[in-house]
């Protein structure tokens, strides 16, 4: 049986490949004629199971990059399906007929309200936890609500927790758990006394809800916190960022390890990091491990550079109704070295669902696209008018702003302006935009940041 | 003469873009010509409200919210005074459970509330998470929000909205929110007053009346396009 179930899935996935259909099919498939398919497989002796709310895919996309460098034999969710039936599909594709796991490593990127049914049939030898965002609230709830569904999905005390020290929800996983490995950053030059962002997710213990005191923050509640109530605090991390250029895009881990970014980013820097410790825990070679890490260029299709008329343009895909995700784009948007427009396009706020739920843009830090170099801001797509009244509250000026309710119609604003164009928006979105352009190939790049 | 306003647990009550509804009160009572203070009060800290002219509490998540109930308490005989003169209040999401008599937790704990208003909620383990459009019979167009949520109330007898789609207090009833003298509660969570400029205008003239100062009304261009978009959005 378990061999014909391996068998259908594979020849699903073939048949859905050529018909461009999605990777979670089959799964389901195989699920409905075997349901406890993925306990009956055996495992590779590495299974790193990656979820949180932002960074996942690159994250996952890093790893495999990073351990396949060092000589490893890798299978991963290429295509970010990462519910239990994507899951599914990616274990059994990779499986010999007798039920056996062919790669040395096998990475999965999992959903955070899915993975307690994923890991209820197989236990990650290793468990990254990314970060807890804000993120979806018109699916997820909260924050909190999210991190009770991720508490159930830790079943196997002989699982190893790799955790971002630097996350005091995160950190909250590692409550009644012996083996946890921490990855954070140290205090740097960019670190912050004060969270200047329109809330803050961190004032408040998590464990607690008593005041909770920070040394310092690096961006929302991602920081060095210690909490006076409870004790609740920033565990000093086996891997840490010791040094930090962001300007130059380059870092040092635990003193003694380069790595450099194509993407020149904080959250880049933690994606990084995750995967530097995954390689060592698995027993790549460090040194190896770090050149793999430095210039790799995500695949995933966040970063992509486009062309329009004369204009160069970057499109910097963020997640809706996910403030972190945006309030990173804006970060590197404010940091532009050249004259730029901004555009942010919100027309769908979810590809998946209808819904008009525009309250996390209420939580970005918009205020921070007020930066000489950001000379326009186009607001775009249906929810325009929402940006704009959303703008109306920031300091940037009114004649810096431009309305455009029809994406259709932003090849021909952009063909009265000059400067380059950095785009924001979601994938929901983001073809609004990308079949309007040309889209450059990788080695034509250039970014303004 | 200033307009005081108070936000109280600006952190801790704070979830869904919930600061958005202190900001626009207070960016329209500058646009009017008045003067405005914001007043923070968060755990612990003393509150004097003679004087204040409004009171706003956002959403929380659960946890944050028992956290509240416990102090929210201390200030019990003093926003029970300010509701009763007619002082001016907005809580929203599950601030509103506050004003209650209970809340009934998942696992079956009961949390004694402010006992304002005589309505129990109980927790679910299913969240709620739904766009949702109601009426309202202080102003004649449709209200426009979003409830995320994870509990039912028992029923209100002076509630604020009727709910046209989407969720309410209980999912088997149409009534939402309370509504007593100028005291505006909605489990609806989010920049409600940003997303209804009706409502907000309600609310801010309310505050106004209460100072004796006339308001001049102003139209916000932006506000009205947004509202009349998610109003389409919604097929309402």
């Amino acid at each position: 049986m378990k061999a014909i179930v391996i068998v259908i899935c594979k020849i699903l996935t073939k048949i859905g490949k050529l018909l461009n259909k999605g990777s979670s099919l089959p799964g389901k498939i195989a699920l409905k004629l075997c349901p406890n398919i993925l306990g009956r497989i055996k495992f590779c002796d590495y299974v790193i199971a990656v979820t949180g709310s932002n960074g996942k895919t690159s994250t996952v996309e890093l790893i495999a990059h990073t351990l396949e460098s060092c000589g490893f034999n890798v299978a991963y969710n290429k295509e970010g399906s990462n519910q239990i039936e994507g899951v599914t599909t990616l274990v059994l594709n990779n499986c010999d007929l007798s039920g056996k796991v062919k790669a040395q490593v096998l990475i999965v990127e999992s959903d955070e309200r899915f993975a307690r049914y994923t890991f209820s049939h197989f236990s990650p030898t290793h468990y990254v936890f990314t970060n807890l965002y804000r993120d979806q609230l018109s699916r997820n709830g909260h924050p909190e609500f999210v991190f009770d569904a991720l508490n159930d999905s830790i079943k196997d005390k002989n699982t190893t927790l790799v955790l971002n020290a630097d996350d005091p929800l995160i950190s909250l996983f590692a409550k009644g758990h012996d083996k946890v490995v921490w990855f954070g950053v140290e205090k740097n030059s960019l670190s912050k006394e004060k969270n200047d962002s329109v809330y803050n997710d961190g004032a408040y213990c998590p464990n607690c809800k008593e005041k909770m005191d920070y040394d310092f923050y690096h961006y929302a509640h991602i920081g060095s916190y210690e909490c006076k109530s409870c004790g609740h605090k920033r565990n000093e991390p086996q891997y840490k960022v010791t040094s930090l250029d962001l300007e130059n895009g380059s870092f040092v881990i635990n003193g003694e390890h380069n790595v450099s970014l194509f993407l020149k980013s904080i959250y880049n820097v933690y994606n990084s990091l995750a995967a530097f410790a995954v390689a060592d825990l698995v027993g790549a070679d460090k040194t190896l491990a770090a050149e793999a890490i430095s210039n790799h260029v995500l695949k995933n299709g966040r970063l992509t550079c486009f062309a329009s008329g004369e204009r160069n343009g970057v499109l910097l895909t963020s997640k809706h109704e996910n403030s972190v995700s945006y309030n990173q784009s804006i970060a590197l948007a404010a940091s532009s070295k050249k004259p730029c427009t901004v555009v942010i396009i919100v027309d769908a706020i979810s590809r998946k669902y209808f819904t008009g739920e525009i309250s996390w843009l209420w939580d970005i830090d918009f205020e921070k696209l007020n930066s000489p170099a950001v000379e326009k801001i186009i607001l775009a797509g249906r929810y325009c008018y929402d940006l704009a009244n959303r703008f109306s509250y920031t300091d940037i000026p009114q004649k810096k702003i431009e309305i455009v309710s029809d994406t259709q119609k932003l090849p021909y604003t952009f063909s009265l302006g000059s400067g380059d164009i950095i785009a924001i928006t979601c994938f929901s979105d983001r073809d609004k935009l990308l079949s309007n352009v040309e889209i450059l190939e990788p080695e034509k790049w250039t970014l303004p940041f | 003469m200033k307009i005081k306003l108070l936000y109280m647990y600006p952190d801790l009550m704070n979830l869904y873009g919930s600061s958005g509804n202190m900001r626009c009160i207070e960016k329209h009572i500058i646009e009017a010509g008045s003067e405005t203070e914001i007043i923070y009060a968060d755990l612990g800290d003393e509150i004097d409200f003679s004087g204040v002219d409004f009171v706003y509490i956002g959403a929380g998540t659960e946890r944050s919210q028992k956290r509240v109930l416990e102090d929210i308490k201390r200030h019990k005989t003093a926003l029970k005074e300010y509701i009763d003169l007619g002082g001016v209040c907005l809580f929203c999401g599950n601030s509103f459970e506050l004003l209650g008599k209970s809340i009934t937790a998942v696992n079956g704990e009961v949390y004694e509330c402010l006992g304002f208003y005589d309505f129990q909620t109980i927790e679910k383990k299913r969240r709620v998470v739904v766009d949702t459009v109601c009426t309202c019979s202080l102003i004649s167009s449709k209200i426009v929000g979003f409830m995320n949520k994870q509990s039912s109330t028992t029923i209100i007898p002076n509630p604020l909205f009727r709910v046209v789609s989407g969720a309410g207090n209980a999912s088997d009833r149409n009534d939402e929110g309370i509504l007593d003298k100028n005291l505006f509660a909605t489990q609806l969570s989010g920049p409600i007053l940003v997303r209804n400029p009706q409502l907000r205008a309600v609310i801010e003239k309310r505050i106004y009346d209460n100072k004796g100062l006339d308001l001049l009304p102003l139209y916000f261009m932006y506000e009205e396009q947004a509202y009349k978009e998610s109003l389409k959005g919604l097929k309402a």
